[in-house]
């Protein structure tokens, strides 16, 4: 079984897939880039932007590198790292599989089950992500323009919307993640506070050294990060 | 198409639905042409449940998603997102942190092609890392698998949020106070869903400002 779930077939369909995916960001990438500049940003502050987004990336894509080798004995190397890279979340990719192969009577483990329950797997989780992925494309264009016709009629309402759906989304993710558990709370509030200190700290050494200012558009990074160390010392 | 749709909107939803199309078919292609080099005939009326079963564990976050963080990101990430995933986790703090850097306002062309950078940037890290953790499989899984590591990972997100939230609050602390106070309750005396909770913050945060807008306009006539 190991040779079919890690079999170059699978490699190279998964691995063209991504390539698409890749041309796909690259090409999104490119245009924002140019408009970018077009509508007067500096490159240095879009070369700052690039260097935040890595920074920022790197912590969070962790946990699913951890998922992605826990997977891997299991289903093979191609699938989860297709999977993981592209829709798929860990929590879901996990459950997908489990729930597919338990329907065909077969289990999640190593050699637990046939090449048709393992198509059975990349059916299910592959022909799922593709419904969600146009659904979502469904809805993207009318919500645009419905906040489009908002905007036209009034641009302070339009702001006033957007101001309410940042504070609405980060409070409702606080609330979700913070309230959790002690530790989650405690993880919050140290990374807010060092994200906070970050900014003050940066505002108040650019007096003496314009180049400190740097150091704030990192907080969010420093901040994640301060947090996490904190989780040693609380779980 | 409207007419106050910008040329780098009309761009995003025609190259967002199009490069969605085709990456939907190749996708769907992976397990057609493996199930046929296997020899394997998919058994369509086993798999449809368990299809739509799967479709709406995803599908039932998406519309609250679609409404909250099309403003913030702009349509072009949007149809990125929904491609590469990890939106809460990775692409919303990216896109924050980078309009706060080049100080755009929320909602502009500006701000929507930032937001395409950071988010393209984003996926792009997340996808070459995962590459990196696979190629170096046998030594990092003792590391990965290790106590201090797990309970890291373990608290990814409020450190997250924690840092997201320090940053917003800075200047605009007083927005918080009604959204963190509403989803806060809900989050712990009912059994809703974060999307849901969020769609009921939004409704009575957007409700409660334009009351205090309105208030504020008919008070400015009145003077």
């Amino acid at each position: 079984m190991s040779e079919t779930i890690n079999s170059s077939i699978l490699w190279i369909l998964c691995g063209a897939c991504l390539a698409v995916v890749c041309i796909q960001t690259a090409i999104f990438i490119r245009k924002g880039w140019k408009a970018s500049l077009e509508k007067g940003v500096d490159p240095a502050v879009l070369k700052k932007v690039v260097t935040s987004s890595i920074l920022t990336t790197i912590v969070p894509t962790l946990p699913t590198l951890i998922v992605l080798l826990s997977l891997c004995p299991v289903l093979g190397q191609p699938l989860p790292w297709f999977r993981l890279s592209v829709i798929g979340s860990p929590g879901y990719e996990s459950g997908v599989a489990a729930f597919t192969l338990s329907a065909f009577g077969d289990s999640m483990t190593v050699d637990g089950f046939g090449v048709e329950s393992f198509a059975g797997v990349v059916a299910v989780a592959t022909f799922a992500s593709c419904i969600a992925i146009a659904f979502a494309n469904v809805l993207i264009k009318p919500i645009s323009m419905g906040f489009n016709k908002i905007k036209s009629s009034s641009i302070a309402i339009f702001s006033l919307v957007g101001v309410c759906c940042l504070t609405a989304l980060t409070s409702s993710m606080a609330a979700e993640y913070g309230l959790a558990n002690l530790t989650g709370f405690v993880v919050l509030i140290a990374s807010m506070i060092a994200a906070i200190a970050v900014i003050k700290l940066s505002n108040k050494l650019k007096v003496k050294n314009p180049k400190m200012a740097l150091l704030k558009d990192f907080n969010l990074p420093i901040g994640i990060i301060v947090g996490l160390i904190c989780t040693l010392f609380v779980a | 198409m409207n007419k106050n749709v910008s040329d780098l909107e009309r761009w995003q939803h025609k190259y967002g639905i199009l490069s969605s199309i085709v990456v939907i078919i190749c996708m769907c292609c992976v397990p057609l042409i493996f199930a046929s080099y296997c020899g394997v005939k998919l058994n369509f009326g086993q798999l449809w449940p368990l299809i739509v079963y799967s479709t709406m564990m995803m599908c039932s976050f998406t519309i609250g998603e679609v409404i909250a963080y099309t403003p913030l990101l702009g349509p072009g990430s949007m149809y990125m997102c929904y491609i590469t995933g990890n939106v809460t986790n990775q692409k919303i703090p990216c896109t924050l942190s980078a309009l706060n850097i080049c100080g755009v306002e929320k909602g502009t062309d500006e701000a929507s092609s930032v937001s395409m950078v950071a988010v393209g940037v984003s996926a792009f890290t997340s996808m070459i890392l995962l590459f990196i953790g696979l190629m170096a499989y046998k030594p990092l899984a003792p590391v990965l698998s290790s106590p201090a590591f797990t309970k890291m990972s373990n608290n990814v997100l409020p450190a997250i949020v924690g840092g997201l939230l320090g940053g917003s609050l800075i200047g605009n602390w007083k927005n918080f106070i009604l959204p963190l106070v509403v989803s806060g309750v809900l989050a712990v005396f009912t059994q809703m869903q974060m999307t849901a909770y969020m769609l009921v913050t939004l409704a009575v945060t957007i409700v409660f400002n334009l009351f205090v807008y309105y208030n504020k306009q008919k008070k400015a006539v009145a003077k």
